[in-house]
């Protein structure tokens, strides 16, 4: 009597209860049950409990035109920054009665994009985005189908969308200040992708706050990973060593890339804080963990990954809520990586 | 439906199946090896089928070495964070007496334990090694570099998804059931007993 599939449908309660189909669905949508007798509405719902009725989403998608299910994309689960975003994600989707479909892009432009249609092809009822490099092609085919967007980790143009970002450029200057109070001047930088927002914003940002303390900036003293893992990190400071310059502080674009110097910077007998003292970004797992504890800058990636979804909701109960864009500012965190510029 | 590692021994659902066993038993071993006879066991909530497996797993490896895990060598956590790691570090210092190595069920006791080791003037392997299980990224480049056991994660991950497809275009399929072979991994925080 059941559903091919094993999910118990209306019309097997219908049967057993020996009422029609359209009976059952009254009673079981709670605003319409008073149109059923009592009597009749009790046995219905025990019989739907007996047999663990729950209701179909794709029945209930066909005639409201909704799914309760919100995509979101991410670019790399493997970066500890994700999953905090995705908590606070998830922790006001689920709250607010909708559920999060997950994807990961892994930074690559084709495979998003064919993320995204997939999700699209599913009626997902919105999507937020998270990736560094804005392709058009998503956010217009998005706005042609209705479905309504949020960035978040990047802004982009138009004003139509809805977006949190983080200002990276305050961060990248807070660690500059930071650096420069500790007597630091040969300060080297270990770049981001600069396909990112964040990747771009934090090397413009680090450049302009080095030039607004007049330190000259020596193309010697940059190197840009591909990516940010410590694999990268190791690569970009064995790369600045061989340069030749030397520098009292490195600042890095992502605490994974401060992660893979560590251990290169100990190969050539410079240990931090004393010989060169090292810094992240973004404030991870590893920032507290590692030893010497690094300094950083705390993003509250949870704090956007909630706002995030609570502007999606805005939009999706009320088509005519305002476009909002969210920038939050992140905050200095100073740990045993950094110290003062040994004079001698 | 397709599940990993969540006590499907007693089921009939299809899926993964870590090998705890062979993976205890290769750190056990590992330690042995490096001259370590007192040794304790950082594990976690016993009411899960995984922490209950590895905790199995490592007090069965442990005695096929003579080595019987004493009530204050075993601190039991609640959770799967590196904060339980660090009190359950220092529980066994405070309790467990001379102890020269500490297995634990995860990478987060380990990293936890290893910074709880530092913050009370100690330092990791000297005073004692420390092993953690699953092989999660930061282990490679916290120091020290973690000893572990290295589960595949992505291959696991693909062999789930590969059941699942199959089971979809025949759900008539016998069940299926991959055993999951984790590796050991040597890093830094397992050295010679001093």
């Amino acid at each position: 009597m059941n559903s091919p599939r094993g999910r118990v449908t209306l019309k097997d309660i219908a049967t057993l209860v020996g009422v029609h189909t359209s009976t059952v669905s009254r009673v079981l949508n709670p605003n319409r049950r008073t149109m059923v007798s009592d009597e009749i509405a009790e046995r219905i719902v025990a019989v739907a409990e007996e047999l663990g009725y729950r209701p179909n989403p794709l029945a209930y998608g066909l005639k409201t035109n909704r799914t309760g299910s919100i995509g979101v994309v991410v670019p790399d689960i493997v970066n500890p920054i994700f999953p905090e975003t995705v908590q606070g994600i998830e922790d006001i989707l689920i709250d607010a009665g909708y559920m999060p479909f997950l994807s990961n892009s892994e930074h690559k432009a084709e495979r998003e994009l064919r993320i995204v249609e997939n999700m699209r092809d599913q009626h997902v009822d919105g999507l937020i985005v998270a990736s560094g490099s804005p392709h058009v092609a998503i956010l217009m085919a998005c706005k042609e189908d209705g479905i309504p967007l949020v960035l978040i980790h990047r802004t982009w143009d138009d004003p139509e969308i809805s977006a949190v970002s983080y200002d990276d450029s305050l961060g990248a200057r807070l660690m500059i200040d930071h650096l420069i109070s500790l007597g630091h001047r040969d300060i080297a930088y270990i770049a981001g992708p600069l396909d990112s927002a964040g990747g771009r914003d934090r090397y413009f940002g680090t450049k302009d706050a080095a030039q607004a303390h007049d330190i000259v900036i020596d193309e010697r003293l940059f190197a840009f990973a591909d990516s940010n893992t410590e694999e990268e990190g190791a690569r970009c400071c064995r790369e600045l060593i061989l340069n030749g310059k030397s520098f009292s502080a490195l600042v890095t674009a992502h605490d994974s890339l401060a992660a893979g110097c560590i251990g290169v910077l100990a190969e050539h007998g410079l240990s931090v804080p004393e010989d060169v003292s090292l810094t992240g970004y973004s404030d991870t797992l590893y920032a507290a963990m590692m030893t010497p504890s690094l300094t950083s800058i705390s993003v509250p990636y949870y704090e956007g990954g909630a706002e995030a979804a609570r502007l999606l909701i805005d939009r999706l109960q009320n088509p005519d809520a305002p476009v909002r864009r969210i920038r939050i500012s992140p905050e200095l965190i100073v740990r045993e990586s950094t110290a003062r510029r040994f004079a001698g | 439906m397709v599940v990993s590692d969540r006590g499907i021994g007693e089921s009939d659902l299809p899926g993964l199946v870590i090998d705890d066993d062979h993976g205890m038993r290769a750190m056990v071993s590992h330690l042995r090896a490096l001259g370590h006879r007192e040794l304790a066991l950082i594990s976690g909530p016993r009411h899960l089928s995984t922490s209950a497996s590895r905790h199995r797993a490592a007090v069965g490896a442990l005695s096929e070495q003579g080595i019987e895990l004493l009530p204050d060598r075993n601190a039991c956590c609640a959770d799967f964070s590196i904060e339980a790691g660090r009190k359950a570090c220092r529980f066994l210092i405070e309790n467990a007496g001379n102890i020269t190595g500490t297995l634990t069920t995860n990478d987060q006791y380990a990293i936890g334990a290893i910074a709880e080791l530092y913050a009370m003037g100690r330092s990791c392997p000297k005073d004692m090694s420390i092993t953690g299980y699953n092989g999660i990224r930061h282990t490679q480049w916290l120091r020290p570099p973690i000893t572990t056991i290295e589960l595949p994660k992505r291959e696991m991950g693909m062999k789930m998804a590969k059941i699942m497809l199959d089971r979809l275009t025949d759900p008539k399929k016998e069940i299926e059931r991959a055993i999951i072979q984790p590796t050991l991994v040597v890093r830094h925080s397992t050295a010679r007993v001093f």
